[in-house]
């Protein structure tokens, strides 16, 4: 797999879709020439109901030209994209997190880790969010690990 | 909150997930970034494929 790292213009792209009541940005990321796929990211606040507030989540998906999806919840099933690549990409989830969050103004977010037992260079990303969290005034809590799951809640 | 809650709002997070990429996926709005990103895509190649080897 050929990875391109090619990042639609940002000023354009960073603007939430409210759609069927989801609130979200989604970004073109890059392709692979040799396979034909393309790569989106999207970031997502959303309301899962119940005590939790707005829930934010982020992954990434290949689509090729006949139309069939792959999407990767995970670093781990990234691994074909460089590592300079993947932080110019958490660079967008951290912009989109904070477009999103000064757009929708929510009160109390949750975040949960995609897998359980996450090594510490896996964490980066989520530390990465939480600063943009604190950066807007929000307080952080940690929440107790659910079967090795790691998820956070930011209140202000 | 309820730890029992937390757990199970934990535990049913990749559904939840699921549930969202697939109705991003159908919305307006991500139909059009696909296109404009397989029209990058193509020219990307048409630029490749004219690029003469050293």
């Amino acid at each position: 797999m050929t990875f391109i790292l090619e990042i639609e213009d940002l000023r354009s792209a960073l603007v939430p879709a409210i759609d069927k009541s989801m609130r979200f940005i989604q970004v073109q990321i890059g392709f692979d020439p040799d396979e034909n796929k393309i790569f989106t990211l999207t970031v997502q606040l959303d309301v899962p109901g119940g005590l939790f507030g707005d829930e934010l989540s982020f992954w990434v998906e290949a689509e090729d030209a006949d139309g069939k999806i792959e999407t990767y919840w995970d670093g781990l099933e990234t691994r074909f994209i460089s590592r300079f690549y993947r932080s110019q990409i958490l660079a967008v989830i951290a912009n989109s997190t904070e477009v999103l969050l000064n757009e929708f103004e929510p009160k109390s977010v949750i975040m949960v880790a995609s897998s359980a037992n996450l090594p510490i260079r896996a964490t980066a990303k989520y530390l990465k969010i939480i600063e943009v969290f604190k950066k807007l005034g929000y307080d952080n809590q940690e929440l107790g690990r659910v079967a090795g799951v790691q998820s956070w809640r930011f209140d202000r | 909150m309820k730890h029992e809650i937390h757990a199970e709002f934990v535990r049913t997070a990749k559904d939840r997930n699921a549930v969202r990429a697939q109705t991003v996926r159908d919305t307006p709005r991500a139909k059009q970034v696909r296109e404009k990103a397989f029209e990058a895509l193509e020219v990307y190649k048409s630029q490749r494929s004219k690029r003469v080897p050293a």
